[in-house]
């Protein structure tokens, strides 16, 4: 009876906590994440009788928690991969109704555009139509600057909602690492409380949705996390440590997203692709919006710039080439010390134009002051800031910085350039006069041409490249030496004609015939002497010319084509020493004919020799003193010689000029400088030397004051060949010349009928060469000319590159055809031959800067000139070529319409397949609930048929207890 | 296979929300008669229609210009004609003055009629247009073309340029006439040689002939007006061509025109019928799924414990 009664006690107990679990679920229908419990009991203990075992009821043993790991990993699994795609799909919609709606398009602000300028084409004298021009063309680029301003709002908004979401994954591990500090009390799983796996799991699937995850369940029911790819020591939760998780995002590349664990400790970043609502908004960003972005800025840059390159070909009411029709610059941000974009601060750039700019960094000192410092920490200054309407500005260079309120002290920020030039996109112009409708050039045929000829204007095509020696346009602002070869095979130097000033000069020898010859590179000689047929043909071959141009030597030395071909210095000039030349014809010799030489525009009388002497520096000075009066020139000549103290040899002997000065020393005797010069000086009046000892112990011979300039003969007094003091053998030392005037020019006369030549000048130490100031026309080919082949030394010296000429609206030309299909091309103004050459109908003639077809090969006679198209203001020429830039491909072969569809294809089609695999994987998700639910949910029905159970299990268990005390009282009763 | 009554639940309300949000988009698409209520609804159609917009667009510029084209050549065409019947009218009044029967009084008469006339050809030749720029200047549209110099001379002060417009993809067409064009000089026999002479100065000549009755050069100058108004009936032959291949374009774009808008119509204008049914029975499917679940959810087991 006793185990009777503990069996039902049992019993009861058993099936009371059982329908406690019922109703418990029941009771958590509707809580979230709840699975569903079930009560486990078990056999106690049998008890033995005898020989028999006796069962003692049972036990309730766990409350057991219906749960399928798997199905539980599965589930969060499918979730990570149908959260990332919600981002896409959401954004990429954003955008496309953004830049898909027809109102806000930008294909039909271009298609607005356009049609103004092809109304105004019609009808070019219209000023209202001008002004409806720009109006079009404002509003073109005020689309494109919204359309790129509300893209850079989506990358705010994508940012920011990136950051949330990195926040919400850190709260959800804070949580789960204090859940993990709760499973860590108990070390099996049977033992966990199924309240605390639930919220474990609930947490777990918040996080899924979150990101892509890796958990590792240990035994007791602790969970590892960390991003699924990531390796297994970049952990976000283990047991109840959590690390923070962040992401790094550029201003400036949209597309660059860094995740860095733990960043205030020891960083560990790490790169699988996140997955999740994370992984989302990343490959949104990187795939979607980043390019999106370059893409229109690139739309915007081409555009702009192939429509101010049609514009600058142009000439408007006011007779200039076309100013710039659309302007665009950088975007400039101010960044904090974060490196991200500080938004109290807007920063605007004074300049119509902005030109690219350096970082700058700017730190806010107090009271004021802001100190200045560029990109590489130096400092640049101080500045004050000012109240200002309301706000506070600081204006840097030529950038004004607005905050709303004044920064703290202390605080920096980085200003700097940015992507995102289509949002800077702006017209340039604002008078409808400055539309620039017409062409820059209008060709007249000649009054007698035999018929009237269709003639176009084109932009100059590009020239392919020739053939050129050394470039000069390498090597700006340096002097260098050029070996060169005589022979016309390849040219020495080539000067590119934006060189601001170059100077390529050679000294031959005194008896030589080199001479410096330049061509512009069509052919036309502007120094040196006349080619004839062989040289001709041999300069043709080596291919430093345009195919067709022609030899031509109108303007040989003509003086007006900004070269001078001579020795060129100002204010003073020192020659290097004067080449010996010694008088052996037995007479006078003329070394330099009257006239060859001019000097200053003076012509030079003729330099004479007398019979057996050395040309000394003296005696040029005497002969340029001579003509100073008429040429501004003075002439002064130096000749000294310095030897140092250790090469002297005193038991030598000296004789200077042929008098004997030291007689030199007995062997064993020892000298020193001081005796030298005393013994120099002693008979200075005989020889015209004095001599002195410089600070550094050299020994200085020089003239005589008076005999400045005179060749200096140092000898030995033992004859020709032996040695003297100085340690030589006998010597004629010729002096240098000296030249002080404003303005130093030695020029050739007649270079081409040998009236002057390059050594000549070698005969005065002097240099020869080609200075060049200014820009040039046409590109210089230089080559040194010599009667045999030899090879000489050119030194160049060059000034800076400038930036190409815009197209001049003040050139005109003539073109006149010869006989032999060769044409002659001159500037109108000056008559100077630009070119000869033969007539190419396809290529036509190029001009400087634009280049002229005809509609037929005119005939031999025929005379057009080509004038600045002025006053015209029926000329329609640029409107239509501003036209065709509708139908030419300018982005990736795709007309700017056609690319800005693209665009918005590429987005629709991302969208459209984001949108069907968020429904694939939507059905995958539904399936996994599914089963999860299967497993843990908690479903009425069953329960109802759980609770009658255990209710009759119940009531039996007590009827077993009612039984038993029966059975206690007919045992008791059987005593009375 | 046991379903948890959360997830019973759960698919129920999805399903209705789902049907709900179909309607929701035909009724947009009725309410709007557009297939692409906003170009997100329809990704891949966004993009084919901006496409074909810009090209409708560019076709309705083509016949704009081709329009205002028109309009200019039949004004130019106006002037001309008016110069022709000028001189047709000098020419009858060279016949009348030829003829001996007149004295030098009449003739004299008769120059200054011709000198009338010849100042209303100059005024013809030196029209403007609705905005003041001259229509025979060529380009130097605000400079007046035929102008007297001090000597009495008429001289021709524009040049010789053709302006052009796009009437079509690659197409242009010349819409001026420049003054050379217009009245070009004509060659005259003389005793040096053949001598270039301006159209003017042959009328002018000719007015001086009949005023002092000069037969010899009222001779030559029958045939020099012959040239002149030759060249006139020629031009207008010219620009009747022109305005005919005017009209001609005009007709192929507005053909084109039509092809695009029915394209483009194709694409976005909504089918009502399709559009009624669909929506009729994504209604009727929604009245079935919410009766269902109003009774289906009504079965429970705890009903039956009492």
């Amino acid at each position: 009876m006793a185990d009777l009664i503990s069996i039902g006690a049992s019993a009861t107990q058993v099936y009371r906590q059982a329908l406690s679990t019922v109703s418990n679920n029941i009771a958590n229908l509707n809580t979230e994440g709840y699975s569903r419990q079930e009560a486990i009991t078990t056999e106690n203990t049998p008890g033995k009788q005898g020989v028999h075992s006796i069962g003692t009821g049972s036990r309730l043993v766990a409350v057991k928690r219906n749960y399928d790991q798997f199905i539980e990993g599965n589930l969060r699994q499918s979730k990570s991969q149908l959260s990332a795609q919600n981002p896409m799909v959401d954004y990429s919609n954003r955008i496309l109704d953004i830049m898909g709606d027809e109102s806000s398009a930008l294909t039909s602000a271009l298609d607005r555009f356009f049609e103004s300028v092809n109304k105004l084409a019609v009808d070019p004298g219209s000023r209202a139509l001008r002004g409806s021009l720009l109006s079009a063309a404002d509003y073109l680029s005020g689309r494109t600057h919204d359309i790129a301003s509300q893209l850079a709002g989506v990358n705010d908004d994508s940012a920011s909602a990136l950051r949330t979401v990195v926040e919400k994954l850190n709260n959800l591990m804070g949580q789960l690492a204090q859940v993990n500090l709760e499973l860590g009390k108990s070390s099996t799983l049977e033992r966990q409380a199924p309240t605390l796996l639930d919220q474990r799991d609930n947490l777990l699937r918040d996080m899924a949705d979150l990101a892509n995850l890796k958990v590792d369940e240990a035994a007791n029911g602790e969970v590892a996390v960390r991003l699924a790819g990531s390796s297994s020591h970049a952990w976000l939760v283990s047991r109840s440590d959590v690390r923070r998780l962040d992401v790094i995002m550029s201003p400036q590349d949209t597309a660059s997203h860094a995740f860095v664990v733990d960043a205030y400790g020891a960083a560990i970043g790490i790169s699988p692709p996140p997955g999740g609502e994370l992984g989302g908004l990343v490959s949104f960003r990187g795939e979607v919006l980043s390019p999106l972005m370059q893409n229109m800025d690139r739309f915007a840059e081409t555009f702009v710039r192939e429509a101010n390159t049609v514009h600058a070909a142009g000439s408007n009411l006011e007779n200039q080439t076309g100013l710039d029709l659309f302007s665009i610059g950088q975007r400039i941000e101010a960044l904090d010390s974060a490196g991200q974009l500080a938004g109290e601060v807007t920063v605007q750039s004074l300049r119509a134009n902005p030109e690219p700019i350096e970082p700058l960094l700017v730190t806010y000192a107090g009271a004021d002051q802001w100190l200045i410092q560029d990109g590489d920490g130096k400092d640049l200054g101080q500045i004050g800031g000012e109240q200002q309407n309301g706000s506070y500005t600081v204006r840097v260079q030529d950038l004004e910085l607005r905050f709303a309120q004044v920064p703290e002290q202390g605080k920096s920020y980085l200003i700097t350039a940015m992507t995102g030039s289509a949002m800077t996109m702006r017209v340039a112009l604002d008078e409808p006069a400055l539309v620039a409708a017409g062409g820059r050039l209008i060709a007249e045929a000649g009054i007698n041409n035999q018929r009237a000829y269709d003639i176009e204007f084109d932009r100059l095509a590009e020239a392919a490249p020739l053939t050129s020696g050394t470039a000069l346009a390498d090597m700006p602002g340096r002097t260098m030496q050029i070996a060169a070869s005589t022979r016309y095979a390849a040219p020495a130097i080539s000067v590119a004609k934006d060189l601001s000033d170059f100077v390529v000069s050679f000294q031959p020898p005194v008896d030589s015939e080199q001479q410096l010859q330049v061509f512009t590179d069509d052919f036309v000689q502007l120094a040196g002497t006349e080619m004839d047929a062989v040289a001709i043909d041999q300069l043709q071959k080596s291919g430093a010319f345009k195919a067709a141009s022609l030899y031509t030597n109108e303007s040989l030395n003509a003086g007006d084509s900004g070269l001078f071909y001579g020795f060129r210095a100002e204010q003073a000039a020192i020659s290097a020493t004067i080449p010996r030349q010694l008088n052996t014809t037995g007479g006078v010799s003329e070394l330099i004919a009257a006239g060859d030489l001019t000097l200053n525009g003076t012509a030079l009388d003729a330099l004479q020799l007398a019979a057996d002497a050395t040309l000394s520096a003296a005696d040029i000075a005497t002969w340029l003193n001579a003509q100073s009066e008429a040429t501004g020139v003075t002439a002064s000549a130096e000749n000294s010689i310095r030897i140092a103290a250790d090469s002297l040899n005193y038991q030598n002997s000296l004789v200077l000029n042929g008098v004997t000065v030291f007689a030199g020393l007995n062997v064993g005797e020892d000298g020193e400088p001081q005796q030298l010069v005393s013994a120099i000086n002693a008979n200075i009046d005989e020889s015209g030397v004095e001599a002195w000892l410089d600070a550094e112990g050299y020994l200085n011979l020089r003239n005589r004051p008076g005999a400045e300039g005179e060749n200096i003969l140092l000898g030995s007094a033992e004859g020709l060949a032996s040695l003297n003091s100085l340690g030589w053998e006998e010597t004629l030392v010729t002096g240098k010349l000296r030249l002080e005037g404003e303005q130093i020019a030695f020029g050739f006369s007649d270079p081409a009928s040998d009236r002057g030549r390059p050594a000549d000048l070698s005969r005065l130490g002097l240099a020869t060469g080609i200075y060049g100031n200014g820009r040039r026309d046409s590109n210089l080919q230089v080559y040194v000319s010599d009667s045999t082949s030899t090879s000489t030394q050119l030194t160049v010296s060059v000034g800076s590159l400038l930036p190409p000429a815009p197209p001049s609206n003040e050139r005109s030309y003539s073109i006149v055809f010869g006989d032999d299909g060769d044409y002659e091309l001159r500037d109108l103004s000056t008559g100077d031959l630009l070119r000869k050459a033969v007539y190419d109908h396809d290529s036509g003639i190029a001009l400087l800067d634009s280049q002229v077809r005809f509609d037929l090969q005119p005939q031999a006679g025929e005379r057009f000139e080509i004038r600045p198209n002025l006053d015209a203001s029926g000329d329609n020429r640029t409107l239509l070529a501003l036209i065709g830039l509708a139908e030419e491909p300018l982005i990736d072969d795709m007309t700017a319409a056609q690319f800005y569809v693209d665009q918005v294809s590429k987005v629709g089609t991302v969208s459209q397949l984001s949108q069907l695999s968020r429904d694939a994987l939507q059905v995958v998700y539904d399936q996994a609930e599914e089963s999860r639910a299967r497993v843990s949910g908690v479903s009425l029905d069953q329960e109802a048929a759980d609770l009658i159970r255990f209710q009759q299990a119940y009531q039996a268990a007590a009827q077993v207890i009612q039984v038993s005390t029966r059975l206690f009282d007919a045992i008791l009763g059987v005593g009375r | 296979m046991k379903i948890s009554t959360n997830q019973y639940f759960n698919m129920l309300t999805r399903y209705m929300g789902n049907q709900q949000g179909k309607i929701a988009e035909w009724q947009a698409k009725l309410a709007t008669g557009d297939n692409m209520v906003k170009p997100s609804a329809e990704p891949d159609l966004a993009a084919r229609s901006l496409q074909l917009q810009s090209t409708l667009n560019r076709q309705e510029v083509y016949l704009e210009n081709l329009t205002a084209l028109d309009g200019r050549l039949l004004q130019q065409e106006t002037a001309v004609g008016g110069m022709e019947k000028m001189l047709s009218r000098m020419q009858e009044l060279a016949v009348r003055a030829a003829n001996d029967t007149y004295n030098s009084l009449d003739r004299q008469a008769i120059a200054v009629e011709i000198r009338g006339y010849r100042d209303e050809i100059m005024a013809l030749a030196n029209s403007r247009d609705g905005n003041g720029n001259y229509y025979f200047s060529g380009i130097k549209s605000t400079t007046r073309p035929f102008v007297e110099n001090e000597g009495g001379a008429v001289v021709y002060r524009g040049d010789q340029t053709r302006i052009q417009v796009d009437v079509d993809e690659g197409n242009r067409l010349t819409i001026n006439i420049d003054g050379n064009t217009l009245l070009p000089d004509l060659v005259r026999a003389s005793d040096a040689g053949p001598v270039k002479v301006a159209a003017f100065a042959v009328l002018d000549d000719f007015a001086t002939a009949v005023d002092t009755s000069d037969t010899e050069v009222m001779q030559r100058a029958l045939s020099e007006l012959d040239t002149v108004a030759s060249n006139l009936q020629q031009l207008l032959v010219d620009i009747g061509l022109r305005r005919t291949v005017v009209e001609s374009k005009k007709e192929i774009i507005e053909d084109k025109k039509l092809v695009v808008e029915s394209l483009l119509s194709s694409e976005r204008n909504l089918d009502y019928n399709t559009a009624v049914t669909e929506l009729s029975s994504e209604m009727l499917a929604l009245e079935a799924a919410q009766s269902t679940i109003a009774k289906v959810t009504q079965l429970s087991l705890f009903n039956y414990l009492r």
